[in-house]
């Protein structure tokens, strides 16, 4: 297969403030080869996104260099590439059509042209009769599929979608996946020679996908390349293809680790110098999710170990929702990730057995083991006379190492969590972390 | 192929989408029509087009204003696209153009009327200042609004390739079109002031000025006619709800279509709720607001000066909408969007006219406390459109809850972010009220700097007007609203 698009030694920072630039993606060598759906995956903060702007000539590599058929990429070049971003949104106040057209505006084409392709593209996609509504009468899904016509409406060679299946429901995007499926094997989507997707959920990539990259966190990184061996359409129940998704969940619970808060919390490695760069971004999960997890795998039958997959299907939800809790219990040493299994360790045990007091001391000693963040807040407050401190500060140390919206999640969710263990509370309208007696 | 017959069917076809803009929406295409055809005729003997007057007397007063309304909203329209297409071209001239007005909307409009009626004749003089106000809050206004989109839709429409002067015509300015709507109609009692007020300020320090309803009234007054004043008042009344049939009502509904922007702005707006002021802005503010009152007072107005009139507006307003907003508190949304529109049409009588009729001493600073208590409710019943505010009412109810709890702890904490952003938008209007009663009042010294065309005197006016109405905003009633607004957000 020809390579389409190839990006060679790329890298992406994030700038921020006093002239500190964090790395987002580093040494990445990949190709979109013609033919092929080619998928990202990787957790949240692993730089797909950005990828997928460096490749849409939305932004520029730091480093590294970006070719077209194997010559060096020049705008002109870029303008071939079509994306739906994750938080992609139809203007409001246009129609079904007018925002199709408005897609088509940029190139500038004689009005009939651009007429007949949008017509043309809302035939293909099936969303004929809906020409005249307003993105407010769609379905999120109608509003998906919208968002995939203005994209293939640029007649793209290569088509990105970042997550694009992410906030529709598991029924409508099984839809949407079939039908683009169907109309890419009926080479029925124009002069489109590749798509890239980006995704957290491996089993969606398994499903659509010719080859994936996995990806690390902090910076990301490709950690391996798999070829996928099914030929579409392809079967989730099928035991190959179960047995290849574990295989990936292994393959990811194996990887190696990539730089993690919990490794640059150990002693000694001069956290207080170099504090800003060990926080990395916290998930926006409450503590009652992970102690239902770690009661759910105590109880027998699966007696503190269980098969990702199979414990998904137990708990009626979906692997992608459960693997980063899973993350999160191996962050705080309460259960560990393993050959795609989790199990608690000795001190998730301890927890799951104690009575709410004890869990609340375990729970403390584990996030100031774990989260340097919550050493470093709970360290300030000990220190001061007052016992209370600015959140904003620790806000903006955050965002020296992340950007502002993961920054307020991370201070959140590293709140939310210190107030179970009763690590310190935050008093919201003077913005303050304080210590109250008995803390 | 065209069909046999085809110019007579698209003229027919014409005709009947003319007659339905001219009927539809009770008549407004009509009353536009002749508002049309007035303007021109007024702005025809503006120019001197039309040396003879073909009218009697109170027409042909009546379309010299109107001509002054239509060269102001024309001014109006030609400003507005000529500098947004500006900042449309540069990010660097936006963010400019975006600080400069901020400065440029809250200079009392009234205090450039000296300076315009040096340069222009009065006609121009008058539409001029009532442009100026208007068009200076329109921009900003719209220029803020392109600041609040949230980055997704900007994300998109660069993953779209849209250029910067698409992004902004099709982007931006559907963003900015609710808030520009919003300050049409918030500016309009100020507009109706500058022109109808203009047009008295100018005959008191002028020896000859172009004719308008504004004069008329001013000589009715002197000559003590009170029923002719209170006819010209009618009429007046008749210009104002006219442009507000004609023009106002089908741009407020072609406002309706783009009003998904606000919800989408929303959203963005819970999660940017910090509060970005501290406790120097308040002091600065309050120390702001004191010695520019005070530096009035001794200049300008003599003791007490507009800082009682404040006072006197803000406890008036405050009490009224505090006890009238806590009551309707938790009426459905139609009684309070009923409530709105009267608001509206009672803000656009112009109050000042009867300090003229009845000018004791202490009516100068009650009425410009009285001027903004309607668009006051306007902006109120606008800003608290919380849905939820019922519940919470229900709520209160059920628990029982003592007369004072109820006050104090439910109805006070959902009206005071409305309130103050209410007071917010009063403010500019208050200060060209504040203005025009000095100007009517016996003894001030603002008469007398026009009548003797001393420009540096008028200058510094301007200045220590535009730096009280700055730090009472900046320093005093923003800080306050911020807080209000993180402390009692749901």
């Amino acid at each position: 297969m020809n390579g389409i698009l190839r990006l060679v030694d790329c890298a992406q920072f994030a700038h921020k403030s006093r002239n500190q630039d964090v790395p987002i993606v580093e040494q990445i060598n990949m190709e979109v080869r013609e033919g092929e759906i080619l998928g990202l995956v990787g957790r949240s903060g692993s730089g797909k996104s950005s990828l997928l702007k460096i490749m849409a000539g939305l932004e520029a590599p730091r480093k590294g260099r970006v070719f077209w058929r194997n010559e060096r990429a020049i705008a002109q070049d870029l303008e071939k590439v079509s994306i739906i971003l994750q938080d992609d949104v139809l203007f409001p106040w246009l129609t079904v059509r007018e925002n199709i057209l408005l897609a088509l505006e940029g190139k500038r084409w004689p009005k009939e042209e651009r007429e007949k392709i949008a017509s043309a593209i809302i035939e293909v996609l099936d969303m004929d009769g809906y020409e005249g509504a307003y993105p407010r009468e769609l379905s999120d899904a109608l509003e998906e599929r919208t968002s995939l016509i203005r994209a293939l409406a640029r007649q793209p060679e290569v088509l990105l979608l970042d997550e694009p299946f992410l906030n529709i429901d598991h029924l409508s995007a099984e839809n949407l996946r079939t039908d683009l499926i169907e109309l890419w094997q009926e080479h029925r989507l124009g002069p489109l020679k590749a798509m890239v997707l980006a995704t957290h959920a491996i089993e969606e990539a398994v499903l659509m996908c010719d080859r994936i990259l996995l990806f690390s966190s902090g910076p990301g990184r490709i950690t391996h390349e798999i070829v996928v061996p099914f030929p579409h359409p392809r079967n989730r129940q099928a035991d190959d293809f179960r047995h290849f998704v574990d295989q990936i969940y292994t393959l990811m619970t194996l990887r190696a680790p990539s730089v993690s808060e919990a490794e640059l919390a150990l002693p000694g490695q001069g956290e207080v110098q170099n504090e800003s760069d060990s926080f990395i971004v916290l998930p926006d999960i409450s503590i009652e999710l992970l102690v239902g997890l770690m009661e759910s795998l105590n109880h027998e039958p699966l007696s503190g170990r269980a098969d990702l997959p199979e414990l998904a299907n137990q708990l009626q939800m979906t692997l992608d929702d459960l693997f980063p809790l899973g993350e999160t219990l191996q962050l705080l040493d309460l259960a560990e990730l393993e050959d795609g299994d989790i199990m608690l360790t000795n001190t998730g045990r301890v927890f799951v057995e104690a009575d709410a007091d004890a869990r609340r001391d375990i729970m403390r000693a584990a996030l100031l083991h774990s989260v340097p963040l919550l050493k470093l807040i709970r360290g300030t407050l000990d220190e001061r006379a007052s016992h209370a401190t600015d959140a904003g500060l620790f806000r903006r140390k955050l965002e020296n190492s992340m950007s502002a919206t993961y920054a307020r999640q991370t201070l959140n969710a590293a709140i939310s969590w210190a107030r179970y263990a009763n690590l310190f509370c935050y008093d919201e309208e003077t913005d303050l972390v304080l210590l109250e007696e008995g803390e | 192929m065209r069909r046999d017959g085809w110019p007579f069917a698209y003229l027919s076809k014409l005709e009947g989408r003319f007659a339905r803009w001219l009927l539809g929406g009770y008549g407004s295409g009509l009353s536009c029509c002749i508002l049309i055809l007035g303007a021109l005729y007024g702005l025809c003997r503006g120019c001197g087009v039309l040396p003879l007057s073909p009218l009697p007397t109170p027409w042909e007063d009546m379309l010299w204003t109107l001509g002054k309304v239509a060269t102001a909203l024309l001014f109006v329209v030609l400003g507005y696209c000529l500098l947004l297409s500006i900042a449309a071209c540069s990010t660097y001239l936006k963010r400019v153009l975006t600080k400069l007005t901020v400065v440029l909307a809250e200079i009392p409009a009234f205090c450039l009327l000296g300076f315009f009626c040096a340069i222009f004749p009065s006609f121009w003089s008058v539409a001029g200042v009532a442009c100026y106000s208007l068009l200076a809050r329109t921009v900003h206004e719209s220029l803020k609004a392109g600041n609040e989109i949230p980055s997704s839709y900007l994300k998109t429409a660069r993953a779209l390739r849209l250029d910067r002067w698409q992004s902004f015509w099709r982007l931006h300015m559907p963003f900015a079109f609710p808030d520009l709507v919003r300050t049409v109609l918030r500016g309009l009692p100020g507009f109706w002031l500058q022109i109808l007020g203009g047009e008295l300020a100018v005959s008191l320090f002028l020896p000859h000025t172009s004719p308008g309803l504004g004069k008329m009234f001013l000589q009715a007054v002197q000559r003590k006619e009170q029923l002719v004043a209170f006819g010209i008042l009618a009429l007046m009344m008749m210009l104002i709800f006219l442009v507000q049939h004609g023009f106002i009502r089908p741009l407020r509904g072609y406002g309706r279509h783009y009003a998904v922007c606000d919800l989408a702005k929303a959203e963005i707006d819970k999660y940017n709720d910090r509060p970005s002021f501290c406790r120097t802005h308040y002091v600065a503010g309050a120390t702001g607001t004191l010695l520019a009152s005070i530096l009035l007072s001794c200049g300008f107005w003599g003791f007490p000066g507009p800082f009682i009139a404040l006072l006197v507006a803000i406890l008036m307003n405050g009490i009224f909408w505090g006890v009238v907003g806590g009551l309707l508190l938790g009426l459905s949304m139609d009684i309070r969007k009923k409530f709105r529109k009267c608001c509206l049409i009672a803000a656009l009588i112009p109050v000042f006219l009867f300090y003229m009729v009845f000018p004791v001493s202490y009516l100068a600073f009650i009425v410009p406390a009285l001027a903004i208590v309607s668009i006051s409710g306007w902006a109120f019943f606008l800003y608290d459109s919380n849905a939820s505010g019922r519940q919470f009412v229900m709520m209160g109810r059920y628990l029982r809850l003592p007369l004072l709890s109820r006050w104090k702890d439910i109805r006070f904490p959902l009206l005071s972010p409305a309130l103050l952003q209410a007071a917010i938008m009063a403010l500019p209007f208050f200060w060209d009220n504040v203005y025009m009663i000095a100007l009517l009042k016996q003894g001030t010294y603002h008469l007398t700097i026009l009548q003797a065309h001393t420009y540096g005197m008028q200058g510094i006016l301007l200045i220590l007007m535009t730096l009280l109405a700055i730090s009472v905003r900046w320093g005093v009633f923003i800080p306050l609203q911020e807080r209000m607004s993180h402390r009692y957000r749901i």
